[in-house]
């Protein structure tokens, strides 16, 4: 390297350096946003707190006038892949359009998940959580979902819940106490050991829902065990479910997430019958 | 007459009003466009080419630098689609790969899209109605020359450390980077090169293959693609392959999928090798129990080199140990001194010394190591 280029190269990474001088110009800055998403504050009268919930549509001209879309309820804010992912996958043809609705927490309210997840109360360690799942049940399906369908292009009927770990306990409930509340349910990971009653709710449940349970087959015992159960009790003779079971080959319990939406958004909402676009 | 309508009226307003099990208005407390959370944006200007750029960039969640640790960047052209920043992010707060930033270079909403000018480099022509070229250069000169050095003035980033990833006339333009500067990058990810805008290049790539350094590149194509496609994957792999080459290259035909739907599935798949973990996740198992009482001598706050502080804490029977700006985790004890984070690579060792309370601790996090001493 030429003494000139060190020297220029020099000078240049001090000035980077010094104060955060900038050696060309920072025209603005502002917070990174996500692509064709909104995102609501909404208070629920039902449960008495807020939740954050972030609604991403897909590209404008994959949209028809006056046509509805499935929509996919996304627990856990969807980990903030869900709702991106299913714009570039219906984008690339990789499935239907549909509007992702994320529902989450501001950050400082992280700390409610258990309660609105679960259903039953849960002792661990001398502590217990849970108990608030219906009334979450009750923003999902009588505040939330009638909003989404009043300011969106949204098919009431086309409507799909996708909950992992405790999220996915909480998809079994909602599936067992009342199965025509969603068209399709993505049932990952469950986290049974917070709430072995959800098994009960699969043994008798009826419907002619698709579900996709689906786990990772390196997560411990109790996690395999869990998906195999609940599977096995969905897909008995008589159910009328549809059910997928997705075991996936050297994966944990999260790591799987982002390939897991990449197999089940396809498969849980197959397009309307006509032709296609 | 009337009194229907009033009948009527009084009906709508009872439904209204929120009769149990019916629907009952929301309220809506904000609203507005969906932020990234943890993600900042720059429009930026570039004295080389004359553009303005939209660059994003994403800072891993849950990963934390010790003092003077920097960690390398993925840049992802054509602003990622939008979804390699997230995904990206997931995948590095899974601990899937090394901790690493998420950049994504566009352009700013409502400005021109110059990528047919900024990712070719070869002369600008017309081609099947596509006019494209000329600018590939100077481009490059503002990811090296200006972007990096921007970065790493403000985020703990390692710009020569970095990844660039290109799809299409990204690939194309990544390929160029390589051939002309290999050194410009850490690794690079070239996805569907547009090579018929440049066929000189595979000679050129050629030519810069001995300089590679171990440097991994990734080459990534849609089993669907047309033929012309699959042929400059293939001709990429191969000028980068031969005997006397010093790059580390994988190809990955993704079956069934075409030019772009193979986008995210590849994103997974190659994110995690060319930036595999450094060091091997530490020995988890072997976890003890030990009597509470003895964290007493742990409690408090322990200064690093840059101000943050380390804060051990109890939870019931639990220890805690919390990072600036990070949530508090649960210390796992190994031995009576030493303890881990479950499913993270970071240990916590308490200066084993009699001396009640601990005075210091020395903090492992991702293959590098500090000392915090007690501050309160």
């Amino acid at each position: 390297m030429h003494f000139r280029q060190l020297a220029f190269a020099a000078a240049l990474a001090l000035a980077a350096t010094a104060a955060v001088a900038e050696p060309f110009s920072v025209i603005s800055k502002s917070q990174a946003k996500q692509p064709g998403a909104d995102e609501y504050l909404f208070h629920s009268e039902r449960v008495g707190q807020d939740f954050l919930v972030e609604v991403t549509v897909p590209f404008g001209p994959l949209v028809k006038p006056g046509q509805k879309l499935p929509v996919i309820y996304a627990l856990d804010g969807g980990y903030g892949v869900a709702g991106p992912l299913s714009r570039v996958m219906a984008a690339t043809s990789s499935m239907n359009p549909a509007l992702l609705v994320a529902v989450g927490y501001k950050p400082s309210d992280y700390a409610r998940r258990p309660t609105d997840l679960l259903h039953r109360p849960w002792t661990r360690d001398g502590k217990t959580q849970g108990g608030g799942g219906a009334a979450f049940e009750a923003f999902l399906l009588e505040e939330l979902k009638p909003y989404i369908e009043a300011n969106y292009p949204a098919d009431a009927t086309r409507a799909a819940l996708f909950g992992h770990s405790m999220g996915g306990v909480f998809a079994a409930n909602v599936l067992a106490r009342r199965p025509d509340a969603f068209a399709a349910y993505v049932i990952a990971s469950p986290f049974l050991e917070s709430d072995p009653g959800a098994l009960d709710g699969a043994r008798t449940a009826k419907g002619a829902q698709r579900i996709y349970v689906s786990v990772g087959a390196t997560e411990p015992k109790s996690q395999l065990d869990a998906a195999a159960q609940i599977s096995a009790m969905l897909a008995r003779p008589g159910s009328g479910f549809a059910v997928t079971t997705r075991v996936f080959e050297g994966e944990g319990h999260v790591s799987y997430y982002p390939a897991l939406v990449l197999e089940a958004f396809p498969a849980i909402l197959p397009p309307p019958p006509g032709p296609k676009f | 007459m009337r009194r229907v309508w009033i009948s009527a009226a009084a009906l709508f307003l009872a439904l209204a009003g929120g009769v149990p099990g019916l629907a009952s208005p929301v309220k809506v407390v904000s609203q507005g466009p969906a932020v990234q959370a943890g993600g900042e944006a720059f429009v930026l200007h570039s004295e080389h080419t004359g553009r303005d750029y939209l660059v994003e960039v994403l800072v891993p969640t849950l990963s934390a630098s010790l003092p003077g640790q920097r960690f390398p960047a993925i840049i992802a052209l054509d602003g990622g689609y939008g979804i390699t920043g997230p995904m990206g992010r997931m995948l590095v707060d899974m601990a899937v790969m090394d901790p690493a930033y998420m950049i994504s270079v566009g352009y700013p909403p409502g400005a021109p899209n110059g990528r047919n000018r900024d990712l070719v480099h070869a002369p600008e022509r017309q081609q099947e109605g596509l006019t494209a070229g000329g600018g590939g250069a100077a481009f490059q000169a503002f990811l090296t020359d200006e972007l990096g050095p921007f970065l790493e003035a403000r985020y703990p980033v390692d710009a020569k450390r970095s990844i660039l990833f290109g799809h299409s006339l990204g690939g194309l333009f990544a390929a160029n980077v390589l051939a002309s500067q290999p050194n410009a990058f850490g690794g690079y990810i070239i996805a569907s090169p547009s090579l018929h805008w440049d066929d000189g290049a595979p000679m050129r790539l050629a030519k810069a293959a001995p300089s590679g350094d171990g440097r991994r590149v990734l080459i990534a194509v849609g089993g669907e693609e047309p033929q012309r496609m699959l042929e400059a994957a293939d001709k990429v792999a191969t000028a980068l392959s031969g005997p006397g080459s010093t790059f580390k290259v994988q190809k990955r035909v993704f079956a069934g999928e075409n030019h772009l739907s193979y986008y995210p599935a590849m994103v997974l798949a190659d994110f995690p090798q060319v930036l595999p973990r450094m060091a091997p996740v530490p020995d988890q198992r072997g976890a003890i129990g030990l009597d509470p009482s003895t964290y007493g001598r742990y409690l408090g706050a322990y200064r690093l080199a840059d101000g943050r502080t380390v804060t051990v804490s109890a939870q019931g029977t639990k220890l805690m140990g919390q990072l600036s700006g990070l949530p508090a985790v649960e210390l796992t004890p190994q031995s009576p001194t030493r303890f881990f984070v479950r499913g993270v690579d970071a240990v916590v060792t308490f200066d084993d010394v009699g001396a009640s309370p601990a005075p210091a601790l020395v903090l492992k996090l991702n293959g590098a190591e500090a000392r915090a001493s007690r501050a309160d």
